[in-house]
């Protein structure tokens, strides 16, 4: 036989077989035989479980101190606070807050007709913008300025930090800020012989950081905690000649705020107190040990998510019409490593989380979900809950042992999910956690799992 | 596309030569592998392979049995079926019979509508190679050599079920519609070797070596609505493999009940097998896959019986009786039942006990018009094949109710310009099952094409 002809067969072969192939691609499954047999088809449904955590409160000092050239790139602003605050919700006691600030030298040397002006011609004044207000309405506070005796480490310093100061002010007696201006804007005199007994005022650089040491600001008899910009705040020395004002001022550099405490007691029925300034907070553990988490070792996860509640509504009903308290813009979970050395490091749990210490790593969140939740979405809590799950399957131990939940404010909730990581501009606001019910429920985390 | 051609010419000056039975025969036979076709559904949405019946889930699959191209569109069976255009693969006896060193391939096609006692109904439709089968004479019509490749089992079935869960995305409860899919894929394969010997002019013997291995595999797929929730594969499959051997034999007589008859009488034995493998339970699939668990067994398949009678009156009629039986009642599988929630799902599905004795019983007729006149037209010279089948399934799902297969076979067998090469076509229609109790009832319909390809190999040609 000719190899050709033979070879022609074989196409045909191929040709038949190509025929068959194409027509052998049509299924229309149904849910019909299912049921068939002793041993039918039925598994398990996918199902949404709650686990809820043991909840603890813990309290940690906030970072209320900045240093505008030391700031992470993400966080845009920062603020300081003064006043004091008595919240109606109870528990959160009676907050004072003393702020601290600091400024950067010139590059220029100030105008001369500032320095050869006679000193009752010379004034020196703070120029602060507000963006954070929490207390009772007022139009005008009484502040009292001084001045720092020493250089204040500021940068990152915790709440519960304090810097020397003098013990007389050096601002004007009736120095108020008026709260009403529609600008936000309020100015602090300082005494007119400020500027003489501040020669290093006429320093530029760093010189001047040398020698001048920054203000502590108070304002001992309000009612309400005022927030300022920090990146707005300025020192200005102003004089006036022959009708004409001539400038200098001073941008802000370092910022801090010191908040103390004083009464506390028993947070609202049914509630858990969350409070920021004073740093008090929640610590969740899940048990894998325990329902529901022992049954679903095995379980595929198809979500996962850990949500914390703040019950705004119960925030609002606490208010009094006379009372102002803005709801914070975000929150910040720091979970802490177990201690095995098998546990995986932040980033293996998930590349964005991020370690700031070697046990502790900070979640992202989800910056929408505020102010009505901490929630840790499931790019985040799916990797932490599914790997934890697969350890504790092998009898290891989770991934992370406790989640630290505080408030952590925010300039607005448009931030990028990256940016939670960051400390929280400082604040003096409470959230209120529900122990149980049913809306808002409890801290949780809420898996999505399809039983094997 | 030369040889297609070629044959659509030939096919073209056979059809004008052609007398008035013989077209009837060739119509009818085109017509049954038309109805075949024309039976599967047009719509294309997922591709799988094998029989496409939800009994397939049960036992080791569903069973699939192909000797020759010849046979099986003669009701499956061809135990004692001699033929020079093929090597029947049941008895190894009849590959004593060669003269071409032969090689063949068939492809099949095959659509199961499956309708439950509710009148709800389903379709599964799936391709697959029937068979590749090698075979060549070592010393001709004395001791032949034979080769075979084909599926042993074949588990495939599909069905979905749609349902709905709260779900909470974002912090909050919304209701997200999910899609289960239960599928069974794989199978066992068995490739055979084998020889046939003839001891004497009556009596031929052979004997093969199978291999059986492959791997049976259910899955549960759940694909959830929305992109905020991962999909969920879960598997639960057994590995398997091992030895067993056929032993076949063959009676040929002459003259039987009139003169020039021939009267054939074959029989085969499969031994038991002895399987060993690991059955496994897995998440997800492809590079994803993680194993749950694992377990090491052993099955024992059942021993098979084949016995057939063929009778051939004159060189126009063929016709053949067979009877099947395999003894699955004796199945025996030391994979433990199922521990705890991760340990792969029950082999095989339901237990033992959903298992039982399988008989088949086919009979089966071929009419080549020609005979043995080698001039007559090309349609006298092609074979018009047709038969039947009952079978007693060997699963029994709800461990109660026997179930059975009824079928009608057809085929037309093409020759070709080359002595010993077909190209055959043959057609299956039949229904299985019931639809009592949560039973279900498959119809099918299937087409296959079988290409079977004949020649002289090495052999030296002998002067004359």
């Amino acid at each position: 036989m000719p190899i050709s002809m033979r070879s022609s067969w074989l196409t045909a072969l191929l040709v038949g077989g190509g025929l068959i192939a194409s027509l052998a691609a049509c299924t229309d499954s149904s849910d019909v035989g299912l049921g068939v047999g002793s041993d039918p088809l039925q598994g398990d449904n996918p199902a949404t479980v709650d686990a809820v955590p043991d909840v603890g409160t813990t309290r940690v000092p906030p970072i209320t101190g900045d240093n505008v050239r030391n700031r992470p790139r993400s966080q845009s602003a920062w603020r300081f606070l003064i006043g004091s605050v008595d919240d109606p919700v109870s528990g959160t006691g009676l907050v004072e807050a003393e702020g601290y600030i600091d400024f950067a030298g010139r590059s220029d040397d100030v105008p001369s007709e500032i320095e050869n002006a006679s000193p009752d011609a010379r004034a020196a004044e703070l120029r602060l913008k507000t963006d954070y207000f929490h207390g009772y309405s007022t139009e005008s506070i009484d502040v009292e300025v001084y001045d720092l005796t020493e250089e204040a480490d500021m940068d990152s310093a915790r709440a519960t930090a304090s810097f020397n100061a003098d013990a007389s002010p050096v601002s004007v007696d009736t120095a108020q800020i008026n709260l009403s201006d529609s600008d936000s804007l309020v100015t602090i005199r300082l005494q007119e012989s400020w500027i003489n007994d501040h020669p290093e005022v006429f320093q530029t650089g760093e010189d001047f950081e040398s020698n001048f040491h920054g203000f502590k600001i108070t304002a001992p008899s309000s009612e309400a905690v005022v927030g300022f910009s920090s990146s707005d705040a300025t020192l200005r020395l102003r004089t006036v000649s022959s009708g004409d004002t001539t400038t200098a001022d001073y941008s802000g550099l370092k910022t801090f705020t010191h908040i103390e405490q004083t009464g506390g007691g028993a947070s609202p029925s049914g509630y858990r107190l969350m409070q920021d300034g004073v740093g008090t907070g929640l610590t969740m553990s899940w048990d894998f040990n325990e329902s529901p988490l022992d049954t679903l070792e095995e379980s595929p996860l198809n979500r996962a998510e850990i949500f914390v509640p703040n019950d705004t509504s119960e925030l609002q009903a606490l208010t009094p019409s006379n009372f102002e308290r803005p709801q914070p813009q975000g929150y910040r979970i720091i979970a802490t490593r177990a201690s095995s050395p098998d546990v995986p490091l932040c980033g293996e749990v998930q590349s964005t989380v991020f370690p700031i210490s070697d046990e502790d790593c900070t979640l992202p969140l989800d910056p929408t979900a505020a102010p009505r939740a901490a929630l840790v979405p499931d790019n985040i809590s799916f990797p932490i809950f599914q790997q934890s799950l697969q350890r504790v399957r092998s009898g290891q131990s989770p991934v992370f042992t406790t989640f630290r939940v505080h408030i952590a404010d925010r300039a607005n909730t448009s931030v990028n999910q990256a940016t939670t990581i960051q400390p929280g501009l400082p604040t003096t606001l409470p959230a209120l956690v529900p122990k149980g019910g049913t809306e808002p429920k409890p801290p949780r985390a809420t898996l999505t799992v399809t039983p094997l | 596309m030369i040889a297609a051609c070629s044959l659509l010419h030939t096919l073209r000056d056979g059809l004008v030569r052609m007398v008035g039975f013989h077209r009837l025969l060739f119509w009818g036979s085109c017509l049954a592998v038309v109805v075949g076709i024309l039976g599967a559904p047009s719509s294309v949405q997922a591709q799988s392979n094998g029989e496409g019946t939800i009994y397939s889930r049960f036992g080791m699959g569903s069973l699939l049995e192909f000797s020759s191209s010849q046979s099986d569109a003669m009701g499956g069976g061809g135990y004692a079926l001699r033929s020079l255009n093929y090597n029947p693969d049941a008895n190894p006896a009849l590959w004593s019979d060669q003269v071409f060193t032969r090689l063949s391939g068939s492809a099949a096609y095959r659509s199961t509508t499956v309708e439950d006692g509710q009148g709800n109904s389903g379709r599964l439709s799936s391709g697959n190679v029937q068979a590749l089968q090698f075979n060549f004479p070592l010393y001709e019509r004395s001791l032949g050599v034979g080769f075979s490749f084909q599926p042993y089992s074949r588990s495939n079935y599909s069905g979905k079920r749609l349902d709905s869960e709260e779900v909470s995305i974002n912090g909050e409860r919304r209701e997200v519609p999910f899609e289960t899919e239960f599928s069974g894929s794989g199978g066992l394969h068995r490739l055979r070797g084998g020889l046939g010997y003839r001891v004497n002019d009556m009596l031929s013997v052979g004997a093969t070596a199978d291999l059986l291995f492959g791997t049976l595999e259910r899955r549960r797929r759940t694909t959830w609505a929305v992109a905020q929730l991962r999909n969920t594969v879960i598997s639960d499959g057994v590995q398997l493999s091992g030895l067993t051997s056929t032993l076949g034999g063959h009676l040929a007589l002459a003259d039987v009940f009139a003169e020039d008859d021939a009267f054939s009488i074959g029989a085969s034995v499969t031994l038991p097998a002895n399987l060993s493998g690991e059955r496994f339970r897995t998440l997800d699939e492809d590079l994803a896959r993680d194993t749950l668990a694992t377990e090491r067994g052993d099955v024992t398949l059942p021993w098979k019986g084949r016995l057939g009678l063929s009778y051939q009156p004159n060189a126009r009629w063929t016709l053949v009786v067979d009877g099947a039986f395999d003894p699955w009642s004796t199945f025996s599988s030391d994979f433990s039942a199922r521990a705890s929630e991760t340990a792969p799902a029950r082999f095989p599905a339901g237990g033992t006990e959903t298992l039982t004795d399988r008989w088949r019983l086919s009979t089966g007729a071929e009419v080549v018009p020609a005979g043995d006149d080698r001039l007559a037209g090309y349609f006298a010279q092609a074979a018009y094949r047709f038969g039947g089948y009952a079978e007693q399934m060997y699963v029994r799902p709800d461990s109660e109710t026997t179930l059975y297969e009824f079928a009608l076979t057809a085929g037309i067998s093409l020759p070709t310009s080359l002595s010993g090469t077909r190209i055959d076509l043959n057609t299956v229609a039949g229904t299985r099952g019931t639809t009592t109790g949560a039973l279900v009832r498959d119809q099918f319909f299937g087409v296959s094409l079988h290409v079977n390809f004949g020649e002289r190999w090495f052999q030296r040609r002998k002067l004359r």
